[in-house]
């Protein structure tokens, strides 16, 4: 009993002389760590700094809703047909903006060189996805953004135009009447824009918009003249919009 | 920057459609009478060849129980192809006179299909080939090359003569 306790108190001895004799040679080493590794550590402090604040951009921003008011004021410009759309779009990360607009188009018109005449009102949508290429500086009041559209309208249209007469053949005519004509049109917009903000939570904005159409249900007599949500002039076309914007509570 | 920022978008706003309008320019075809062409070639090789002898090409329909002639090449030597018209009713005949006595007969059925895309346009008149019956007197064969006749220039029948050596 007597050698046990003798030797537990040999051993608690040497371990505290241990300690004690270790304790200045610790200090030397954070000496020196201190001195070689300052900068690094600073600049690894500051890299975990830039990575947190980067952590800390909310996936989730906002939701806003718009209106197109450009197909509105078209008939003011000399054109011949009328459009509108409101637009949903969500912001995550102040970088990717995923929308989606629904709106709706007519046109009734006759030309008056051809005597022909057209019409058409169907809704279309829209869905796709801006980038904000101003992701990085959202101190300023705007930003310019680059984006894509898939846009579907399922229309039905007339045409009306004088008897077809054969030029050759005096008396063979074809009348020229297609009502209801059915044709579901798919296409692509790419969209370059630019979003200002105006006054409290509401923004302005307008886009250039390059149409291309991707399909269309081929009918024997005809393409239509204009197509809502799409436009005229026939595969491809440009076209443009002026949004008024809101940012939603929430 | 903040009060420049909305003036400078009114500004483009204003002056953007004027610049847009300008890209919706309709292109309409000039021709709207579309024409059926007809290429001449030799059975043996393929090869293109005219007619030397002086031919008369007339085209028929039937226009309320009559048929209607109309002349369309009157006399004419060398002739490499022919652009012959298609009527508004779903057959129309051509006689290719060779001389006097000697002719081929030529008979296409076709469904006329008018077509409209634009109204600053006009409507064309496209067809679609459907049969073509004809007479060996001279001619060996016809072969339809493309069944659609629209505006374009494009071949729609070959026909094959045999070269007198």
């Amino acid at each position: 009993m007597k050698k046990r306790r003798t030797s537990i108190s040999i051993i608690l001895l040497l371990s505290s002389i241990f300690l004690i004799l270790s304790l200045p040679m610790k200090a030397q080493e954070r000496k020196i760590r201190f001195k070689s590794e300052v900068e690094k550590e600073e600049a690894e402090k500051k890299l975990q700094e830039k990575a947190s604040q980067k952590e800390n951009v909310t996936f989730f921003q906002g939701l806003s809703v718009g209106a197109d008011i450009s197909g509105l004021l078209n008939k003011v410009f000399g054109g011949d047909y009328q459009y509108g759309d409101i637009s949903l779009q969500a912001n995550l990360k102040n970088r990717y903006m995923p929308i989606i607009e629904v709106g709706y188009g007519k046109i009734d018109v006759t030309n008056e060189d051809t005597n022909i005449h057209f019409s058409t009102a169907a809704p279309y949508v829209r869905v796709g996805m801006d980038y904000n290429m101003m992701s990085k500086k959202p101190h300023l009041p705007g930003y310019i953004y680059l984006g894509g559209r898939i846009g579907f309208t399922p229309m039905k249209y007339d045409y009306e135009a004088p008897t077809l007469i054969d030029p050759n053949w005096e008396g063979l005519e074809i009348p020229i009447d297609y009502h209801d004509v059915k044709s579901n049109v798919t296409w692509f917009e790419f969209v370059v824009g630019l979003k200002a903000h105006v006054f409290k939570r509401f923004s302005m904005g307008w886009s250039i918009r390059y149409h291309s159409r991707l399909k269309m249900t081929k009918n024997e007599n005809s393409e239509p003249h204009y197509i809502p949500g799409f436009g005229k002039g026939g595969r491809t076309n440009f076209g443009v919009a002026y949004n008024l914007i809101y940012d939603l509570p929430f | 920057m903040k009060r420049i920022f909305p003036v400078i978008l009114f500004l483009l706003i204003m002056i953007l459609p004027w610049g847009l309008n300008s890209c919706n320019e309709s292109n309409c075809a000039l021709e709207t009478v579309p024409s059926a062409h007809f290429d001449f070639l030799s059975s043996d090789k393929h090869q293109a060849l005219a007619l030397t002898s002086a031919v008369t090409v007339s085209a028929s329909t039937m226009v309320r129980d009559n048929i209607v002639y109309d002349t369309v090449y009157n006399a004419m030597s060398n002739l490499k192809s022919l652009s012959l018209p298609l009527s508004y009713s779903t057959k129309t005949t051509y006689i290719i006179h060779y001389t006097d006595l000697l002719m081929d007969k030529i008979e296409v059925t076709h469904k006329p299909k008018p077509f409209v895309s634009e109204v600053e346009c006009g409507v064309l008149m496209y067809h679609e080939i459907e049969n073509i019956e004809y007479t060996r007197n001279v001619l060996d064969s016809i072969v339809i090359v493309n069944k659609d006749i629209t505006n374009e220039e494009k071949t729609n029948f070959h026909i094959y003569y045999t070269i007198a050596e």
